[in-house]
């Protein structure tokens, strides 16, 4: 049998404090009472404080033990010795002077792995031949030499190469183009084709040479996440665990003032977990041209929004199984929207809209305006986040208010 | 008792629990809907840049030339990676520029634009000359590892169209770049590009999901051995009646995705299957789970912590290529690193399958249900 427990206020006792001092004092005992019990949670307790900064330092472990780059690995496909038909002069030719020279310049290119040429004048299913690689993924792009190449270079033409990139890999697209271009810009030096067009690219809020910049680039996805993804496992449970509610509601402590002393100390806890992941991360090399301070008010803002979410999922559900899987729900969603697989930018708008509703699409920029360009903690992203994190906390108390209690 | 005995009790037991079932079949129907229904976007983004150009600037008394700032500014406007934020700025002295190069400067801080392109004083003069190097000055979020690494390969573009409108096209070397295996233009974006990753992870984590309290949270476990049933009956029957659970939904999120765009090089069957191999593996990893845990509460955080490890070291969300080769090893073995390469293998590449990722995925599955049976046989009875 179930019934509801009226939430209403109790009345204070003669002589006892009434009122919001008695309010404040059963939250205070409430605390006193979540203290105890993560206290006596050891696992719990050590995913809350131990494990935070120990993957910020695993991680860092990890970055600084190997930066090699990827290697791009390329087939040539050469048609340049094909027979070309000039249909200007009715020539004839099959010029292709500047073929080995590219491929000199390919092989020259660091990072670029010349995994087969072949002349398609000699090999008619050449490009068949190297589809089939790179279908297989045994290469990274297949580099196309026109038959016109070498003629239209002589006369004064663009010499127009042709990469087909494997896009299957969409994180590797840019380095295999990157690779390319590179040799294509050897090439032309090389053979002195003059005049070069140079790009002088300047990069301000660079990280400085003697920090990690794999390290540093990444951080600013791993620190919201690690905060928001810690904080969720941790407070899933806090609520939907409670088995003496119903005795709890016996007291003069009703559900809100409940559900405000576990806010309390899981933020008690969130300060500590969050000086942890600043002082593991500085120690780790993060490069802060901002405010440390200011960095550690971000940790706090993006904790605080994976606590209110994961207080909303515990309040929400009714069992143990039920908030696990309601965290994967959350989890998945987040995790999809976070800007990690495909940019916001490049977002349709409903996606966009969801992804915003969330604490990832705003955590990694708060995290990159302070360290990297040293710009404050106030920001709109800073008001997004209290936003995402007042409405949660709304929600929560909405749930935790419509809770039955158990008999 | 036969196997079809404990297979009947098995589906009894989970239709018992909906709310599983529901999060079973809402989570990639809902996932897949918001994909499907979106149109637009897609895995690139344009670069915002504003320009600035100083051509029209006096650089010594003898020549000063400034016929071609305007054509590049057109082929800046008419290219198709980057968007012009502002209008021009047009720079005639050193204050000026100083002044305007702050404004924009402080625009890139504020992730307002991805770039500034500075025209310099000489690049006519430059342009006329022929011979020397002609330069265009960029200003990157050096912060901004994508931009940064891209903006060399994108600015050749409207190089290019400049050396063209201007007529100087000799010596120009330019790569094309004809993107193999991408979605085409006319299929979905969002969805097609996000299946193999979403799908995966969902086909996963909710085969866990359904599996790893299966065993942890049957307390009749003693009463059951006085029953003819052996423990090995007792975990086939878990997996075979999960299996027909998963098959469900895989033909779920397959004829969904189907209604909003799928898009497949290779045959739709292969992708099924795929599927159905995914969530075999995550079936079995459940099933371990339970079986290794003595409460549920256990079984919960060993669930998360596994499904938590193989998201984040999937190989397709950190630069395992910096990591050092042993952890390379280990990853390259957990079942989101295999599973991704193989849908995408098959729907973009067109693939038959790729062998080296089915295999390690068939193993992953085989030795995680090797171990639940191993672990089920050791695990104690209650009294």
């Amino acid at each position: 049998m179930e019934q509801r427990t009226p939430n209403r206020k109790p009345a204070g006792k003669p002589g006892k404090p009434s009122g919001l001092v008695a309010s404040l004092l059963r939250i205070l005992k409430g605390v006193r009472k979540e203290f105890k019990l993560v206290r006596t949670d050891v696992p719990n307790l050590l995913l809350a404080l131990v494990v935070p900064p120990l993957i910020i330092i695993l991680f860092s472990s990890l970055m600084t033990f190997s930066s090699a780059s990827p290697v791009v690995r390329v087939t040539v496909v050469s048609y340049d010795s094909n027979t070309f038909f000039d249909t200007n002069s009715s020539v004839i030719t099959t010029n292709d002077d500047y073929t080995v020279p590219l491929v000199g310049a390919i092989n020259g290119t660091p990072g670029i792995e010349l995994v087969a040429y072949i002349n398609a004048s000699e090999d008619p299913y050449a490009m068949d031949e190297a589809y089939n690689q790179l279908a297989r993924g045994s290469i990274d792009a297949i580099l196309v030499i026109p038959v016109e190449f070498s003629e239209f270079l002589d006369q004064g033409l663009p010499g127009m190469l042709e990469s087909v990139p494997n896009t299957q890999d969409l994180l590797k697209l840019q380095t295999i183009l990157n690779k390319i271009q590179e040799a294509a810009d050897l090439f032309a030096r090389d053979n002195n084709l003059t005049p070069f067009y140079v790009d002088e690219v300047h990069q301000e809020h660079t990280i400085p040479a003697r920090f990690n910049v794999d390290f540093n680039n990444n951080m600013n996805i791993i620190l919201p996440f690690v905060m928001v993804g810690i904080t969720l496992v941790l407070t899933i449970l806090v609520v939907v665990q409670e088995k003496p509610v119903p005795r709890l509601l016996l007291t003069p402590t009703n559900k809100a003032e409940i559900l405000v002393s576990k806010y309390v100390a899981y933020t008690v806890i969130l300060l500590v977990q969050s000086t942890a992941v600043l002082v593991a991360s500085i120690a780790s090399g993060l490069f802060i041209r901002g405010q440390a301070i200011d960095l550690w008010g971000a940790l706090m803002a993006i904790g605080f929004s994976g606590v209110s979410i994961g207080m909303f999922i515990s309040s929400l559900a009714k069992t143990k199984t039920e908030a696990n899987q309601l965290f994967f729900a959350f989890f998945i969603i987040l995790f999809l929207v976070s800007g990690i697989f495909v940019p916001i930018d490049g977002m349709p708008a409903p996606i966009r809209a969801i992804a915003y509703a969330f604490p990832l699409a705003h955590g990694a920029p708060l995290i990159d305006s302070i360290t990297t360009k040293g710009l404050p903690l106030a920001s709109t992203e800073l008001l997004s986040l209290v936003l995402i994190s007042v409405a949660f906390v709304a929600l929560s108390f909405v749930a935790i208010a419509r809770r039955k209690a158990e008999v | 008792m036969n196997v079809s005995a404990l297979v009947t009790k098995e589906f009894q037991r989970i239709a018992a629990d909906k709310r599983t079932l529901v999060l079973m079949f809402l989570i990639p129907a809902l996932v897949l809907v918001i994909f499907g229904l979106s149109s637009g976007g897609g895995p690139t983004t344009l670069f915002t840049v504003n320009v600035i150009t100083r051509d029209s600037q006096v650089t010594g008394p003898a020549v000063n030339a400034s016929v071609h700032d305007e054509t590049m500014i057109e082929a800046f406007q008419n290219s198709t990676v980057f968007v012009l934020r502002d209008g021009i700025y047009n720079m005639t002295d050193d204050a000026s520029f100083d002044i305007c190069l702050n404004q924009n400067k402080n625009k890139l801080k504020h992730d307002d634009i991805d770039a500034i392109i500075v025209i310099p004083a000489n690049f006519s003069e430059a342009v006329e000359n022929g011979t020397s190097d002609v330069t265009l000055i960029v200003y990157v979020d050096g912060s901004d590892a994508q931009v940064s690494e891209a903006i060399h390969v994108a600015i050749q573009e409207p190089v290019a169209y400049f050396r063209v409108y201007s007529g100087l096209t000799r010596n120009l070397t330019t790569v094309v770049p004809y993107l193999e295996f991408d979605v085409p233009y006319w299929a979905n974006q969002v969805l097609n590009y996000a299946f193999p990753i979403v799908i995966s992870m969902i086909m996963l984590g909710t085969c866990m999901n359904l599996t790893s309290l299966s065993i942890v949270s049957e307390a009749p476990l003693a009463r059951m051995l006085l029953t003819p049933a052996g423990k090995t009956s007792v975990v086939f029957s878990k997996l075979v009646t999960a299996t027909a659970i998963m098959f469900f939904q895989a033909a779920e999120i397959f004829t969904i995705a189907g209604l909003f765009g799928m898009f497949s090089r290779g045959p739709l069957i292969l992708v099924f299957l795929s599927l159905l191999l995914i969530g075999m593996v995550g079936i079995c990893i459940g099933i371990f789970i339970s079986a290794v845990s003595k409460t549920e509460q256990v079984a919960n955080q060993l669930y998360i912590m596994f499904f938590i490890m193989f998201t984040l070291f999937c190989q397709s969300f950190l630069p395992v290529d910096n990591f050092p080769p042993f952890l390379q090893a280990i990853t390259a073995v957990f079942p989101l690193s295999n599973a991704i390469p193989l849908l995408s293998s098959i729907m973009y590449n067109g693939v038959v399958v790729d062998v080296a990722s089915f295999f390690v995925l068939g193993a992953t599955g085989l030795l995680f249900y090797v171990l639940a049976l191993v672990a089920y046989a050791f695990k104690g009875v209650e009294a």
